[in-house]
């Protein structure tokens, strides 16, 4: 079978550091998105009012170029500022987690930030009939890159903090944990595989035995263990074992 | 003939955005498999929605109540394709549209109920009466019964219960998660209003605007947002076809045996290796 597909993409620092990346689909781009557009308002509206009050005052026709100006700064400089003074994140990308960065994973400079943002009225359209013409872009590409992103060679990503869980959902049973050899024939794989069952919640007590049964015999095995009677109970021991400061791990 | 459980996703829990992400990059991963399908569908539903309405001179809502209720035994037929492509087993246009058949009756009655609040909307009266009814058991469609039973159709499909046990199945698939149901059908509810809305507008810019057709542009307009409702068809299905692999993943750990299958067929292989040596 071909690579399998999915919505992570290698990144490779110029430290040549490689690092997975969650890259940000229409769906979450589009609420931040929203959101920016809701804060480019209440932005906007506080300041004409500010501008109001002063232009009462002011000669005639100052109110009303200094809402043109505002409304043009705020249109075609807001994304800009904001994802170059943060770091590549509007305020609606910091609310959704995202972060526009340089395919090598380097943060944005002014020029990425000018070229991607400038270039969001071909994305968005002139019209109302080209609307999602920037989602369509996004569709096609595979690092759902939208015209602006294809022309500054930005990507957005998603950045999420991993949760650690100290817990795992399966209590395993100290006798048992003492019985098993100090050696533990383990490499990355078995431990990820370990991790995810004994901390996987939600699941039903015979679909854990049901899975525990498909590599619990190997590993008794390899341990020189009797074959377990609960294979759930002796993966949860197995884990635990592992987590053991004074564990000896090796294949 | 073999099932495959060897899934062409990499199968972990995601969250909902990520899932309709997945499922956007799937549609275009596998575009040449699913083409033909997504033609023939597109072609025949047009003509068998457009032809009638166009020689009975039926109004644009009564053509897209019927794209209403016509389409989504498509999205039906998507499900089961992408159901079995999804984990590399052998399928056909014919043995999906087959496997749909089987289970009509559920299937219709499952979609006239799900989306009779739509038909009110769109076949409403004069008064307008018949709309405020169908928004108010929307609402309550959308916040008590769909949440719960969202994946009653994959299960019926994909894993061939009858329909009380599907039923009961896809609630406990969905237990606890009632946030994300809702917010899942909220989203391909919105998807499929933006597609029509864009077809709708985008070709009735193209025909009146830019081919200067402007009295053909005024006629065509039911036309193009049947024709948008069913372009959507394919990635609402696909949405929530992962949407409940993921529901699947995260109760009964799939990406959990994936692991541990892989590991077992390694340790067998080194007992093997070992005797033979």
């Amino acid at each position: 079978m071909s690579v399998l597909i999915d919505t992570v993409r290698e990144i490779d620092t110029p430290e040549h550091l490689a690092f997975k990346a969650r890259i940000a689909g229409p769906s979450r781009r589009l609420l931040a998105w929203l959101l920016d557009l809701v804060i480019q308002f209440v932005i906007g509206f506080a300041l004409l009012m500010v501008i109001a009050a002063v232009s009462s005052v002011g000669p005639s026709g100052l109110g009303q170029g200094l809402s043109l100006f505002l409304i043009f700064i705020l249109q075609w400089f807001y994304f800009t500022i904001a994802e170059t003074v943060t770091g590549g994140r509007s305020l609606g990308k910091i609310a959704f987690k995202l972060r526009v960065v340089r395919p090598n994973g380097l943060p944005i400079t002014w020029r990425e930030s000018i070229l991607r943002n400038f270039l969001r009225a071909a994305d968005h359209g002139i019209s109302p009939t080209l609307l999602l013409f920037g989602p369509i872009v996004m569709m096609f590409n595979k690092s759902f890159q939208r015209l602006g992103d294809i022309a500054a060679g930005t990507i957005v990503v998603v950045e999420e903090s991993v949760r650690v869980k100290n817990t795992p959902s399966l209590e395993a049973d100290p006798e048992l944990v003492a019985s098993l050899p100090g050696l533990l024939p383990l490499d990355q794989d078995d431990l990820e595989a370990l991790e995810l069952f004994v901390s996987r919640e939600r699941m039903s007590d015979a679909r854990r035995d049901e899975l525990a049964a498909i590599v619990a015999p190997h590993y008794a095995k390899r341990l020189s263990v009797p074959k377990p009677k609960d294979p759930t109970k002796f993966l949860a021991a197995l884990w635990a074992r592992a987590q053991d400061p004074t564990r000896r791990i090796g294949v | 003939m073999s099932t495959s459980f060897q899934a062409r996703i990499v199968l972990r829990p995601r969250s909902l955005d990520e899932t309709f992400d997945l499922a956007i990059r799937y549609l275009r991963a596998t575009m040449r498999d699913f083409v033909k399908l997504y033609i023939l569908f597109t072609v025949v539903l047009t003509a068998i929605i457009v032809i009638p309405a166009w020689l009975l001179e039926l109004s644009d809502e009564t053509q897209i109540a019927a794209a209403v209720v016509i389409v989504p035994f498509y999205e039906r037929v998507v499900t089961v394709f992408a159901g079995r492509h999804l984990f590399d087993n052998p399928t056909s246009i014919r043995a999906a549209i087959g496997a749909v058949l089987k289970r009509s009756p559920f299937l219709a009655t499952h979609a006239l109920f799900a989306v009779a609040p739509v038909l009110m909307v769109v076949l409403t009266d004069e008064d307008g009466s018949l709309a405020a009814f169908g928004i108010m058991l929307g609402i309550a469609w959308g916040l008590f019964v769909l949440p719960s039973h969202l994946h009653v159709t994959e299960v019926v499909l994909l894993e061939q219960l009858p329909a009380g046990r599907a039923m009961k199945r896809a609630r406990i698939l969905l237990a606890n998660s009632f946030g994300r149901a809702l917010g899942g059908l909220v989203f391909t509810t919105v998807v499929r209003v933006c597609v029509v809305a864009m077809v709708y507008f985008g070709l009735n810019f193209i025909v009146g605007f830019v081919l200067q057709f402007e009295s053909a542009s005024e006629h065509l307009g039911g036309y193009f947002a049947v024709l948008g409702y069913i372009l959507a068809a394919p990635y609402v299905a696909l949405a929530r076809l992962f949407d409940y692999v993921d529901a699947r993943t995260r109760r009964e750990g799939g990406d959990i045996q994936v692991r541990f299958n892989a590991i077992a067929q390694r340790y067998a292989r080194e007992e093997a290796d070992r005797l033979a040596a």
